[in-house]
């Protein structure tokens, strides 16, 4: 992976969306669907990143705090908090997540020319999670490599050395 | 039509009809004769993928079955004989079908190769000069002895018993009419026919959730009959007599499970051929019958199956096994172990690598993938042998991984479920009444380990709340789980874990609960791997104090 990116970015549409006061956007085909927050049921065991299961029309789907897996804090649940069910693939198939945030807003159109590279954002979040930054009004949009940011085999494995 | 989808279902079919001829190719050891071949079924198989093969172009494929096809039918106008020369020669062909489909699975489609005309000349001067010209059985050349578990293809078929379909269906009309009913009841305000009414859909509902789920269960009686022509041709091949018991074909199992189970019983009958069951001289001076026997058995105990497989050879060389164990670094020189414990070494990585293995310990091959397998199925493995006497493993599985009978219990805000089959009594956590000390109970003059599943759960914070102890029995053995409440039962249906959740202890599956929340099932056969495993811990506590 370069670490200096202008991500190659056909037409795509992204669906923009608030972590923390930060504005995040991930590829619509990466969406299924947008939940209000409900309650989850605790899952033991886990890393707290995972904030626990939710029973989404018979199917069981581990819903993750997406503030703290880009290290940043924990997301706090308001009226405006939404679960985003995102289809990852994983292995030979598909793996279903919520990424729980603070607010979704906008599904913008997105070309080449509209991305600039990612700066280093330091510690916080690594580079190999953005694809680039693009500018909406005066604000800063991270675009998001879906694959990556919630890689199911990244972590599986995180949670597979906790319960070793 | 999408091809690949195609040759997909053609090599299934073709699979299941090459088990239809195996089953009939049976050599009856008790009177010791081939059964008379049920031409018939023999000739609608052959000729069914002659007729399939016909439609991706597999020439030789065609041309072969076309000769079979002749065979059998002057077979069936009485110009051959149905013996043991036609016995031998099917046995043949059959193996011949079997390895061409092994390499169709793997992507190789036939050729008109070396092997292809010489098998195909097998055919051709059969009939021929129909004269016995076949010699005996022995020297029959044996092809590739394989047994094919299913293919992981994108799509899984399954054979389902009409009787089941059927009856899912029955039911689903009452369900339609019942509907209708209540419907009318509803309209004309008759609440109280209408209230009766909905709770037999209910109950008609239940029924149905049954009957669907039972679609899965297959008897496993075609599995063991694949392992009966493993049995017929490795013995011949090995020179030894071996007489195959099967018992309790008729049990069923989650097909799923079945198909995982192909494998390993594969492994474990060929090592009992191979080491256990000893050659006719030996098994003679040793005073044994001349032909040995192994026992394939599947029943039902308390919501577990239990699949046996035993022979009556050499039994495993305790001394050999403690020798090896110890010069691979596996257990300490001066370790005491139980026969128990001594006989699980057999399924570490560490015994069943080189070849060389298999004389020393006699059952080295491939018992560590046995036990992955049995652990996937949520399932405990057994051995048990006598030295010259013979050995058998017993595998305990649940009945399926997809629905239980469930009693639900709570901890600490959890809702945790386990099979009803296995809750052996409940009790309440009074440390008043009960003898308790160092984490075993002691009740009703047994000793009990107790597991706390709020700290292997790791919960956060201790709660005053009541306390139950629920012990369960699986097996032989009975451990106390310490939980909160007692929920009652719940039918679920449960669902795998989800490739995040993979990696949890002590959990196999998640399932819905009636208040939409999810409930976690536990893997009973880990928490008594866990009980016993402080057990011995315990044990050996003791011992050093008093050492």
């Amino acid at each position: 992976m370069d670490s200096v990116t202008v991500a190659k970015v056909a037409q795509e549409q992204f669906l923009v969306f608030n972590v923390l006061e930060e504005q995040f956007a991930l590829g619509t085909d990466f969406v299924r669907e947008i939940i209000e927050y409900k309650s989850l049921t605790y899952v033991p065991l886990m890393p707290d990143f995972v904030l626990g299961v939710y029973n989404l029309r018979g199917d069981v789907i581990p819903v993750i705090d997406l503030g703290i897996r880009f290290g940043k804090g924990k997301v706090d649940t308001t009226s405006r908090s939404c679960i985003i069910i995102i289809d990852i693939p994983f292995q030979e198939g598909v793996a279903t997540l919520g990424a729980l945030v603070d607010n979704v807003s906008d599904v913008i159109e997105i070309t080449d020319d509209m991305v600039e590279p990612a700066p280093t954002f330091g510690a916080r979040l690594q580079s190999h999670f953005i694809r680039g930054v693009v500018r909406q009004m005066h604000d800063l949009v991270i675009l998001l490599r879906g694959e990556n940011v919630l890689s199911v085999d990244e972590m599986t494995s995180l949670i597979t050395h906790i319960n070793r | 039509m999408n091809s690949h989808f195609a040759l997909q279902v053609f090599i299934e079919e073709t699979d299941e009809l090459l088990v239809l001829i195996g089953a009939s190719l049976f050599i009856d050891k008790q009177n010791e004769t081939h059964n008379s071949i049920n031409i018939d079924d023999v000739f609608r198989a052959v000729h069914t993928i002659k007729g399939s093969s016909a439609l991706f172009g597999f020439h030789t494929w065609v041309d072969y079955c076309h000769q079979l096809e002749e065979i059998l039918q002057k077979v069936k106008d009485d110009l051959l004989a149905n013996d043991l020369a036609l016995f031998t020669l099917l046995v043949d062909a059959h193996g011949y079908l079997q390895t061409q489909l092994l390499a169709l699975r793997e992507g190789k489609e036939p050729v008109n190769d070396a092997i292809y005309k010489k098998q195909f000349a097998k055919l051709t001067s059969f009939t021929d000069n129909s004269a016995a010209t076949t010699s005996a059985p022995n020297s029959l050349e044996l092809t590739h002895l394989s047994y094919m578990p299913p293919l992981q293809s994108e799509r899984v078929f399954m054979k389902i018993e009409a009787r089941k379909l059927d009856g899912l269906i029955a039911l689903f009309d009452e369900l339609v009419t019942s509907t209708a009913m209540a419907k009318k009841q509803l309209y004309d305000r008759q609440f109280d026919v209408f209230t009766d009414n909905f709770e037999s859909l209910l109950v008609l509902l239940d029924q149905m959730r049954e009957s669907a789920l039972s679609l899965r269960m297959v008897p496993v009686v075609d599995s063991f009959r694949r392992l009966q022509h493993v049995v017929l041709e490795l013995s011949k091949s090995l020179g030894k007599d071996v007489n195959l018991i099967i018992k309790g074909a008729d049990t069923e199992l989650d097909k799923w499970m079945l198909d995982k189970l192909a494998d390993p019983l594969l492994h474990l009958m060929r090592n009992a051929l191979d080491h256990g069951i000893e050659h006719k001289e030996i098994r003679l001076k040793k005073g044994k019958s001349a032909q040995g026997s192994i026992t394939l058995s599947a029943a039902y105990e308390s919501g577990s199956v239990l699949i046996r497989l035993s022979d009556d050879g050499a039994g495993i060389d305790k001394e050999k096994v403690l020798a090896t164990a110890i010069e691979r670094n596996l257990i300490a020189s001066d370790a005491m172990l139980s026969e128990h414990d001594l006989y699980q070494l057999l399924f570490s990585s560490g015994f069943s690598t080189a070849s060389q293995v298999s004389n020393v310990s006699g059952r080295g091959v491939g018992l560590d993938v046995v036990k992955r397998t049995i652990d996937e199925l949520r399932g405990q493995i057994f051995i048990t042998s006598e030295k010259d006497k013979g050995c058998t493993f017993e595998m305990r599985l649940p009945l399926t991984l997809s629905i239980i009978d469930g009693f639900l219990c709570t901890v600490l805000g959890l809702t945790l479920v386990l099979p009803y089959a296995v809750v052996h009594e409940c009790l309440e956590y009074d440390s008043a009444k009960l003898v308790m000390h160092e984490g075993m109970l002691h009740f009703r003059g047994e000793t009990i380990t107790l597991i706390d599943m709020a700290e292997v759960l790791q919960l956060p914070h201790k709660s005053a709340e009541r306390q139950n102890i629920i012990i369960i029995k699986y097996g032989q053995s009975k451990v106390g789980l310490i939980v909160n409440s007692l929920e009652g039962m719940l039918y679920a249906v449960i669902k795998p874990l989800h490739p995040l959740l993979q990696s949890l202890k002590t959990i196999s599956g998640t399932t819905l609960l009636s208040d939409g929340g999810v409930g976690f099932v536990l893997d009973v056969s880990m928490l008594v791997t866990m009980a016993a495993r402080f057990e011995k811990a315990q044990l050996e506590k003791i011992q050093q104090r008093e050492g």
